[in-house]
């Protein structure tokens, strides 16, 4: 049998857990003879369907944890010995090889990468300019090799695509360097996110995703201040409303992948990180129609109008949809600055502003007011939730919860 | 429920930890599991949500007295503040609901505020140590009574922010070592602590949060506009953070007696090594890492994947260290890591995909 977390191919067809990490196999089928060798006592025994004592079931049934092992621990009810008992049955050290080896690679590599750049950022004029390429293209050429050596599925292979396309990236400011091409910025970006646009694809990395998506922000701002700006011919709402696009879009297709069960997209921190790009982006305009509504153009009425557009729609979409309790907390936190800035728009221009102290006292009560509301009403989707996802797992009402 | 991870009562009903575990402590278990979940905590984008709040609230506040004309007077401004930290205290205590807990808050951040504005103009100076000396006076007075995390959080890491900054203005660099000493000391004293009080909690990330921004401090300094020219070498840190790694190892090993292990020896003389050649930064976000891992904390770990790149980018800055020195201490780290992987890899007693 292949143990579905580390991939152990040696455990027998009846194994009840892994050999090597000890992830428990076919817990249903466990016998409770098997498990418990010594007389069980009350609390241990099995409460399964035992509707007389449901807050047994309830909180022996949850699944362990090395946090409340820990706190367990922490709190004197474990003794030292049940305490490394109990961790090594949760973490074996198989468990531990492991994470020591994933987290080795990534920060070994992250530093050596690093090392790179600063190496190639202090331009050493004793290294000949093709001495200097051939370094850069031998890393990127060696890290493609091996990462489809090793399988662009495996961990290692897709570190080192990572690191290859951040290694075209130290090719391009290195050729920029040597030849002196009076380039902007903005081409090397945009430059960079078109040469890695294949493996990006390819590589089925999150982290990949998220480093192209920073590469093609960082070229549309960098045009936007390098060109649009300077000619004052593209008001910073387009700008705006370009890296709200790139990111809405990214976010959308992410949605649609998780929807699709895509595995490699089954992280939620790049949902979260892409949403709070897309409402901050949005958010800017808005605040400006708000305070500055006299000046405000067309195209800040229609970003404006975007951002209320966002807001329903993604309200509706992650509290029903896709529930997700820290992206409903991104745009009711988005909501509460507007309001904000409502409320602080019509309470300061509406009074002598230097001298009414009175103003900000009442202001600071607003604040405080509709931050507790919003977090209030977090709580309380927080909690429905629950219940509903927990409704199908173990029965509980709402009744029996809010008791 | 994932079908492939042990519940609580398959683990305490193991044969290695049933023995070890008596009927009567089995009971007490199920009341703290109970316990522990009719104490639900709020999440951490609640934490930042109320602590954004509350601050800017303070922050008005803070301008309301100012408007007020308070702050013309240091005796008033001192009283108001002990006043607002005083009514903070008491309303948590009266009164849990959302509002109310908001409102304690901004009024103890203002009033923090206001005593430590107080204080240096009674002083009639605007010497940070003094500033320094209040705001740890305050923390140890108020950080027992105040039940709030958010408080309890951000009043000592505000305490490292001042005695950093102290130390880069006064040029007093050689003391940076005995911060870090200091915080290394106070993480893992509160990570180890049994039996700690529920009060400790916050102290715990705000001693954890200290060492990164120390050390982001510390180099941001020589960079635009201050420019400290910060001449201290680096080793006794490293040192001293490389040793406080061995003895996490130690600690989790299960001491002394575990040192045939092949894998911790390799720890040990691996973290030595980086101990005598990296920079105290990339130790931290290790010790972050692994602390976060043991306590299957993901605030912690959270912590070290974002301190790492931001430590590398201001250490780029940094203007003390010639660009190349920090390449090869950089990469050199890289290097040893990856040696210790390949290590690693080939000591583990069975192949395992990932």
């Amino acid at each position: 049998m292949v143990c579905p977390d580390c991939n152990y191919e040696k455990n027998g067809e009846d194994a009840l857990c892994c050999g090597l990490c000890g992830k428990v196999f076919r817990k249903e089928k466990v016998e409770e003879k098997t498990f418990h060798h010594l007389p069980l006592p009350e609390v241990l025994s099995p409460s399964a369907g035992d509707i007389t004592t449901p807050r047994k079931l309830l909180k022996l049934d949850k699944e362990a944890d090395i946090r409340i092992i820990n706190k367990l621990y922490q709190d004197g009810l474990l003794s030292d010995d049940a305490f490394i008992a109990a961790s090594r049955i949760l973490r074996p050290i198989s468990n531990w090889f492991l994470w020591a080896r994933q987290m080795l690679f990534i920060f070994g590599s992250t530093l050596v990468l690093a090392g790179i750049i600063f190496f190639f950022a202090y331009n050493w004029s004793k290294m000949g300019r093709f001495f200097k390429f051939g370094l850069i293209e031998s890393g990127i050429i060696v890290c493609i090799i091996v990462s489809s050596v090793q399988g662009r599925t495996q961990l290692v292979g897709k570190v080192l695509l990572l690191c290859a396309s951040i290694m075209v990236g130290v090719l391009l400011a290195v050729y920029g360097q040597i030849y002196q091409t009076g380039a902007d910025a903005f081409e090397l970006f945009i430059g960079w996110a078109i040469l890695i646009f294949g493996w990006v694809v390819i590589s089925k990395f999150d982290a990949l995703w998220l480093l192209w998506l920073i590469l093609l922000n960082t070229g549309v701002i960098l045009y936007w201040a390098q060109v649009g700006h300077p000619a004052h011919s593209i008001s910073y709402e387009y700008l705006c409303l370009a890296v709200a696009a790139i990111n809405g879009l990214a976010l959308a297709l992410c949605e649609a992948a998780m929807l699709h069960n895509i595995e490699w997209l089954r992280g939620k921190w790049l949902r979260n990180i892409l949403l709070a790009i897309f409402l901050v982006v949005l958010l800017i305009p808005t605040i400006h129609l708000i305070v500055h509504s006299e000046s405000a153009k067309g195209v800040t009425v229609f970003t404006a109008c975007t951002w209320i557009f966002t807001i329903v729609g993604g309200y509706a979409c992650y509290r029903y949809k896709l529930r997700d309790m820290v992206s409903l907390s991104l745009i009711i936190g988005d909501v509460c600055i507007i309001i904000l800035t409502m409320v602080g728009k019509v309470l300061f221009d509406s009074q002598n502003y230097g001298r009414n102290s009175i103003s900000y006292l009442l202001f600071s009560l607003i604040i405080l007011g509709l931050v507790s509301g919003a977090a209030f009403w977090l709580r309380t989707i927080a909690a429905i939730m629950f219940v509903k996802e927990t409704k199908g797992t173990n029965g509980i009402g709402m009744e029996e919860f809010l008791q | 429920m994932n079908n492939n991870t042990p519940t609580i009562r398959e683990i305490l009903g193991h044969l290695d930890v049933q023995r070890l575990v008596s009927q009567k402590e089995l009971m007490r278990i199920d009341e703290s599991l109970d316990k522990s979940d009719q104490t639900s905590k709020d999440p951490i984008y609640m934490h930042i949500l109320l602590g954004f709040g509350a601050w800017f609230a303070a922050l008005f506040l803070i301008s309301f007295c100012g408007m007020s004309h308070i702050f013309e007077d240091k005796f008033l401004t001192t009283f108001f503040g002990i006043i607002f930290l005083v009514a903070a205290i008491f309303i948590t205590r009266v009164n849990k609901a959302t509002f109310f807990s908001q409102l304690s808050l901004a009024l103890a951040f203002s009033g923090n505020i206001m005593v430590l504005i107080g204080i240096a103009n009674g002083f009639g100076t605007h010497e940070l140590s003094v500033i320094i000396i209040t705001q740890a006076i305050i923390c140890v007075i108020v950080y027992p009574f105040y039940d709030n995390a958010i408080y309890r959080f951000l009043a000592p890491t505000a305490l490292a922010v001042l005695i950093t900054t102290w130390i880069i203005t006064e040029k007093v660099f050689f003391l940076i070592h005995a911060l870090v000493t200091a915080e290394a000391f106070l993480v893992g004293t509160l990570l180890f602590y049994r039996k700690r009080p529920h009060l400790l909690t916050p102290l715990i990330y705000s001693s954890a949060i200290m060492l990164p921004i120390t050390l982001l401090l510390m180099n941001i300094s020589q960079v635009c506009p201050w420019r400290e020219n910060f001449d201290e070498p680096l080793w006794p840190s490293s040192i001293l953070l490389a040793g406080s790694l061995i003895y996490l190892y130690l600690h989790l090993a299960g001491g002394l007696k575990r040192l045939n292990e092949p894998w911790l020896v390799l720890a040990i003389l691996s973290t030595i090594l980086l101990g005598f050649f990296t920079t105290p930064g990339i130790l931290v976000a290790i010790g972050l890492l692994v602390a976060g891992y043991t306590f299957g904390n993901r605030i912690l770990t959270v912590l070290s994947y974002l301190f790492l790149p931001c430590f590398l980018i201001v250490f780029y800055y940094a203007l003390n260290i010639d660009l190349a020195y920090k390449s090869w201490v950089v990469a050199g780290s890289g290097v040893i890591l990856l040696v210790i992987y390949w290590i690693v890899k080939t000591i583990q007693p069975e192949e395992v995909s990932w």
